[in-house]
């Protein structure tokens, strides 16, 4: 009887076709590294790699890694950066906090305040914490809002195209 | 960072068990990349990620040392890490031995403490406590260790009554490329350790590594080098497979073979009845652990897990090869909005062969055990974001003592979404151990009647009960901008825990006839402890951290037996009764590093270890992106110290001062 629950827990088929939700929301940091302007000497000399960050516990699985696999972004190629603490991943153009972090996310975003690095959050208080961008599900969709004063703050500039699809919110 | 482990899931087993059902993605996420953001944004998604809690949430008192607590403390070892956490007590015994423990009761045979390396158990069913010198790996590739106090049986396993300690070490993808570390100093002789992480086509990430050291020895009770310096090699590896868009198999393992000096003590008949000899310990072991997640939705998962274990231990005391294998399932799934529900099954079995000794004789060398659990624990959401009622239930089946049950009652108020408080009933049971069913053992000689010596023994034969504890529990937690503090205070009341009845003295007319006085280990001593762990975190600057712990620790054990009170005043003094542990972590600049701790203990085992306080103090540099250099002084205040009293024959060593030099290079 047990090994007939195990077994009938672990084949529960699984509904092919749709794609998961963080395969999606790296998709979706792919973009926004094409639609921010980063302030003048923040990416580096030509030929550094952009790089893209996860602090602490990464829920992507290799979906970050997968998105940005050779691919060329504002003329660069992208690195992957992951650690425990900001000092581990090192400077990034783009920080991923994980909702597992989300304790520690006043903290985080203290000690990046002024830093040109495009936060974003994996839940919603992010932006209002005063964070730059979060993702939300709705309906079974990823969507995102945007702290845009924020953004400004660190020097920043976001397309118009991503500001008229997301939700624009102010700091708490 | 979930207080819900999923510590126990596999590999081999699973691909039997689900056949072939591995489900081919409908997009690659380098497709998805192609889509506009308008076009992700209608697109439906399958949530695959778990609902991860922050332990720092969770109604249990909890602490987390972090990989950079670990890598700016300047310890070289797992044990010694853990007197960072905040009501932990450790006692070094000697250079390869430890005593610890929370919430009392420490000892050599310490063994109310659940240790997980990865999921896999690695308390001893010897004696239901832990090789703390087999339980090594790399600290650079440990991402967390999670050390919850009181009992945490339902969710964790058994023998979880004072608590557990967690290692978990880095996914294989988060370890990628080759870093080397090695260090030098006056303890840590040499150490060495390597890594080098790799993929292999889509979805699998590997590391292979290897780790050796040559420690020196600690201090005698006179000042001298003691013999107890050890060498150790160990190597292992981890693969992470993302087999589909839903299963994730981690296979890891390792190996490893030591040599530790050490100064045992045989029994002697006449004057001065023991004899102080250099032993030396054989400790070789092997393990590799399999296990399976699947995702199903982000409110359900099943996670299967298989490890098996081989260790071989040979020193004067006795001789011990055993093997374990393991096999545990979990299902996460919330059959209603409010609740979510996790269910487990697990069956352990074991196979241990003992070689006598002089000192220690079992009836039986060929002994082989298992032991069977299950268990479910619902979260309910009384009123969502805010009232949190936790039901859990284990029944578990040794071969000892039947079915033991450990209910578990747990409730979570958040005041604001700056402080909660939370508070459980809890109850937990020892695991009986081989020591208590069939051994014998010759612990000390004595000058007795009639000129005849006395040989004191202890007999293991076996009582019908397992240790018990009821544990009720309060916390307190609040953060403010830069400060976080957290207070429990718990009360554990205890059945049934080992005592010694005297039974009746054997005239043994040998060559030199003596007399051996068996104790029976029997458990007929009950009673209650109490006490307060508070600990608070300062985020003073931006680079600048300040923590601090302080924990209060009470015991009252009395007996039911017939004799007389034998030195439990001594296991009611076994852990000091207040501790007061303060790190500072400074980074200077981009570069610079200054750390911090000190540490002080009151005395215990009724002023027999005096009162003692240490100081590490440890500077890091980073030279480049790829390569720190640090360097640490280790219990600075004094040349040499005792940290805990014997109560067999072997010799207790002190740590000395120390200072070692540790280079990394990554890249």
């Amino acid at each position: 009887m047990a090994a007939a629950l195990v077994c009938a827990s672990l084949a529960t088929p699984v509904r092919a076709g749709a794609p998961s939700e963080h395969q999606v929301k790296a998709a979706f940091l792919y973009n926004f590294a094409n639609f921010i302007a980063w302030p003048e000497g923040a990416l580096g000399p030509p030929g550094t790699p952009l790089r893209v960050c996860v602090v602490g516990a990464d829920p992507f699985g290799g979906a970050l890694d997968d998105a940005f696999r050779d691919q060329v972004v504002q003329g660069r190629h992208v690195e992957i950066g992951r650690g425990p603490t900001l000092a581990a991943v090192g400077h990034c153009h783009i920080l991923f906090l994980p909702q597992s972090e989300a304790v520690r996310w006043p903290d985080l975003l203290k000690e990046l305040r002024g830093a040109p690095t495009l936060t974003v959050g994996d839940g919603p208080p992010l932006v209002r914490l005063g964070g730059m961008v979060n993702f939300v599900i709705e309906a079974k969709r990823v969507r995102f809002e945007i702290n845009r004063g924020a953004a400004e703050d660190a020097g920043l500039r976001i397309s118009s195209k991503l500001l008229a699809l997301a939700r624009v919110v102010e700091s708490d | 960072m979930s207080a819900r482990r999923w510590p126990v899931h596999a590999a081999a087993l699973a691909a039997l068990l689900a056949g072939s059902s591995v489900t081919a993605l409908a997009q690659s996420t380098a497709d998805l990349t192609r889509y506009s953001v308008e076009d992700l944004m209608r697109l439906e998604v399958t949530s695959v990620s778990k609902k991860e809690r922050p332990l720092a949430t969770s109604p249990a008192a909890v602490f987390v040392l972090t990989s950079e607590d670990i890598r700016r403390s300047g310890l070289t070892s797992v044990p010694e890490l853990l007197r960072l956490v905040p009501g932990m007590h450790v006692a070094r015994i000697d250079g390869s031995k430890w005593a610890i423990t929370a919430r009392g009761f420490n000892g050599r045979f310490a063994n109310k403490l659940l240790v997980l390396v990865d999921g896999r158990t690695v308390y001893s069913p010897l004696y239901s406590g832990v090789y703390w010198d087999e339980v090594d790996l790399p600290l650079g590739d440990i991402e967390r260790i999670e050390v919850i106090r009181g009992p945490g049986a339902t969710m964790w396993g058994a023998n979880a009554v004072n608590g557990v300690v967690n290692v978990i070490t880095r996914s294989a993808r988060e370890t990628q490329g080759a870093r080397f570390a090695i260090s030098t100093g006056s303890e840590d002789r040499l150490s060495a350790s390597a890594r080098y992480g790799g993929t292999l086509g889509d979805g699998l990430s590997w590391r292979a590594w290897g780790k050796a050291f040559d420690r020196g020895p600690l201090a005698s009770g006179s000042g001298q080098p003691a013999g107890d310096g050890w060498r150790m090699a160990r190597t292992g590896f981890r693969a992470d497979y993302r087999a589909s868009d839903i299963d994730e198999i981690t296979v890891q393992g390792d190996v490893h073979s030591g040599r530790e000096d050490q100064t045992s003590a045989a029994l002697m008949l006449t004057p001065p009845y023991r004899r102080l000899f250099e032993d030396r310990a054989d400790v070789d072991g092997r393990n590799v652990v399999a296990r399976w997640t699947r995702t199903h939705s982000p409110q359900s998962e099943s996670s299967l897990q298989v490890f098996a274990d081989h260790t071989s231990r040979h020193e004067y005391l006795l001789g011990n090869e055993r093997t374990t294998l393991d096999v545990d399932f979990q299902h996460r799934q919330s059959p209603g909005p409010r609740h979510d529900l996790v269910w487990g099954l697990g069956y352990r079995r074991g196979h241990t062969r003992l070689t006598n000794s002089e000192l220690v004789y079992f009836a039986d060398t060929d002994r082989r055990e298992w032991l069977l659990s299950a268990f479910a624990e619902d979260e309910i959401a009384i009123v969502p974001e805010r009232l949190t009622l936790t039901l859990g239930m284990k029944v578990e089946r040794n071969i000892y003592t039947g079915v033991e049950f450990q209910p578990n009652v747990r409730a979570l108020w958040a005041l604001s979404s700056r402080d909660s408080v939370w508070a459980a009933q809890t109850r937990g049971v020892r695991t009986p151990s081989l020591l208590e069913n069939g051994a014998n053992v010759d612990v000390a000689a004595a000058p007795g009647p009639q000129g005849l010596p006395v040989v004191i023994a202890v007999m293991g034969a076996g009582t019908p009960y397992a240790e018990r504890l009821w544990a009720s529990e309060v916390g307190y937690r609040r953060h403010w901008s830069t400060v976080s503090f957290d207070i429990s205070a718990f009360r554990n009341d205890y059945a049934h825990l080992l005592s010694l009845t005297p039974s009746t003295p054997v005239f043994v007319p040998s060559a030199m006839p003596f007399v051996r006085q068996p104790y029976a280990i029997d458990s007929d001593l009950h009673g209650y402890g109490y006490g307060v762990e508070a600990s608070g975190t300062w985020r003073a600057r931006q680079g600048w951290t300040l923590t601090a712990g302080y924990t209060y620790l009470t015991l009252d054990l009395t007996s039911d037996g017939i004799e007389r009170d034998l030195r439990y005043e001594d296991t009611e003094d076994d852990s000091p009764r207040h501790q007061v542990v303060v790190r500072s972590l400074a980074s200077i600049g981009r570069r610079w590093e200054a750390d911090a701790m000190v540490h002080a203990l009151g005395s215990s085992d009724a002023g027999r270890v005096p009162a003692y306080a240490r100081v590490d103090l440890r500077v890091g540099y980073r030279a480049t992106d790829r390569l720190t250099v640090s360097v640490a002084g280790l219990n600075l205040l004094k040349a040499r110290h005792a940290e805990f009293l014997s109560i067999l024959n072997e010799e207790i060593t002190q740590p000395r001062r120390s200072v070692l030099l540790q280079t990394t290079w990554g890249f």
